[in-house]
């Protein structure tokens, strides 16, 4: 889809303090999307994911919205194809290490 | 309960000067203005529309409620493209999805759509949906002054500055505790907590068990109870629940101003609450409707992956229309949730709005609740 790609340009960002950080995502279908290294990868909606944060975002359309980059190690739908996933900011959900808990 | 000892009296009712505190929520311009007329507030299903459509809509509805307040239902995509056509989105459908859908109209002798049908109705739908298109959309409430939005299918919190510098109120969409936290934190005005009861595009939580989590979250804002609400008696409860009024849909499908296809009517009203089924299949989220053979077809083990959105809508659009077109039974859609169980007969709308009232008056009368 490059016309559509370009039309929507993303601008990518490293955010160091969440590297590393335990998340979920209330995602659902996935979608094909360029990643940052220009393979294809996929964005979630709707279903579960579970996994540590790489700190890569990237902003993209209007407002724009903010995604995050999650390494999928501990949850993921079935047939889920890939290792990452793009989640939305507004569903992600960020968990302390130490206590577990979901962070505020 | 509200000081003046009338149960039916809520933050809702109060803030909007409401008769009722019901929400019904269709994609049916005419019940929606039934409902408005009747002392309860319409919300229309726009997601659907093009930005031209929903600000004729919104006139047409205005000319005959008035005054009275309105909302807006559309979904704020952020996990659909930015933009794109439907060639764009037809050349990534996988060559396998082609094939199964193939196959269904082979097997089961669909014809191809008909035209020369529904072409109003045709016009209006667009499977197409983008970030783009909800951009438009959204131009289009503000600038017509719609008083609510409803944004469902995602965290409006972008949007809401906005929607308040110009008077707007935002209602969202939750399925899940932690989402009702989350858009309480942006500021939404409302919170429908939508249970998997619910027809369309519902979570995965019951509505009973969801609802008194989210009032207890997001306290002080108010919450309504959305999923299988379609009695008074449900109302009275969604009240002693903490909500401040129900978000309902499917009971509407039975009102007597529906333009809801004759056929499903007819499925939901014969349809028992476990005659329907959450899945994906329809356009890629998880929705609630009657089971039909397709659903059949989806759940079965030589059916592809339900693709994400548009994709799956663009998909299955094609055979869709031509079971509308041509009304074959088996395949026709009827939508709304597990309500339909507890539904028998056409009433006009303002006819249902009345007895859901009188019944959850008597309930609370049987309580013992002043009323």
């Amino acid at each position: 889809m490059p016309d559509v790609e370009q039309k929507y340009e993303r601008k990518y960002g490293l955010d160091k303090a969440l590297a590393g950080k335990r998340a979920e995502c209330d995602g659902g279908a996935s979608y094909p999307a360029v990643m940052p290294n220009g393979e294809m990868g996929y964005m979630p909606s709707r279903e579960t994911f579970k996994g540590r944060l790489t700190g890569l975002y990237f902003d993209q359309g209007d407002p724009p919205w903010r995604w995050y980059e999650l390494m999928v190690l501990e949850d993921r739908p079935p047939n889920y194809p890939d290792e990452t996933v793009w989640c939305e900011q507004g569903f992600l959900f960020i968990f302390d290490d130490e206590t577990g808990e979901e962070q505020r | 309960m509200p000081a003046n000892n009338n149960p039916l009296k809520t933050r809702l009712t109060e803030e909007w000067g409401l008769e009722y505190p019901v929400v019904s929520f269709g994609h049916c311009k005419d019940v929606i203005v039934e409902i408005c007329n009747a002392g309860g507030l319409g919300v229309y299903g726009a997601a659907g529309l093009s930005p031209d459509d929903l600000e004729r809509d919104i006139i047409w509805m205005r000319e005959r409620i008035g005054n009275k307040p309105f909302g807006i239902d559309i979904l704020i995509p952020a996990s659909v493209p930015p933009s794109g056509t439907l060639e764009d989105f037809e050349a990534q459908i996988p060559k396998e999805h082609w094939e199964f859908m193939k196959r269904i109209k082979q097997e089961y002798k669909i014809p191809d759509p008909d035209p020369t049908k529904r072409a109003e109705e045709r016009r209006r739908s667009n499977p197409v949906l983008t970030q783009e298109r909800a951009r438009k959309q959204l131009d289009v409430l503000i600038s017509t002054k719609v008083p609510i939005l409803c944004a469902a299918q995602g965290n409006p919190a972008f949007i809401i500055p906005e929607c308040h510098a110009h008077g707007v109120k935002v209602f969202g969409l939750i399925g899940l505790v932690r989402q009702a936290r989350r858009e309480h934190e942006a500021k939404v005005d409302y919170i429908v907590a939508h249970g998997q009861d619910g027809g369309g595009h519902c979570g995965p939580i019951g509505t009973f068990t969801l609802v008194p989590q989210v009032v207890d979250a997001v306290s002080p804002t108010p919450v309504m109870a959305a999923g299988g609400v379609a009695s008074g008696r449900q109302l009275a409860a969604a009240l002693m629940l903490g909500s401040v009024g129900v978000w309902t849909g499917t009971a509407w499908l039975a009102a007597k101003e529906h333009d809801v296809h004759p056929i499903a009517q007819k499925k939901g009203l014969a349809a028992r609450s476990e005659d329907t089924v959450r899945n994906r299949w329809g356009d890629g989220a998880y929705s609630r409707h009657v089971r039909t053979k397709m659903d059949d077809l989806w759940d079965a083990k030589e059916a592809p992956p339900v693709l994400p959105r548009p994709m799956q809508g663009i998909l299955v659009r094609d055979v869709m229309g031509a079971v509308r077109d041509h009304e074959i039974e088996e395949f026709f859609p009827a939508s709304g949730g597990e309500a339909w169980g507890m539904i028998n007969e056409v009433k006009p709308a303002r006819q249902i709005m009345y007895d859901w009232a009188n019944e959850a008056m008597e309930t609370f009368e049987r309580l013992g609740i002043s009323v």
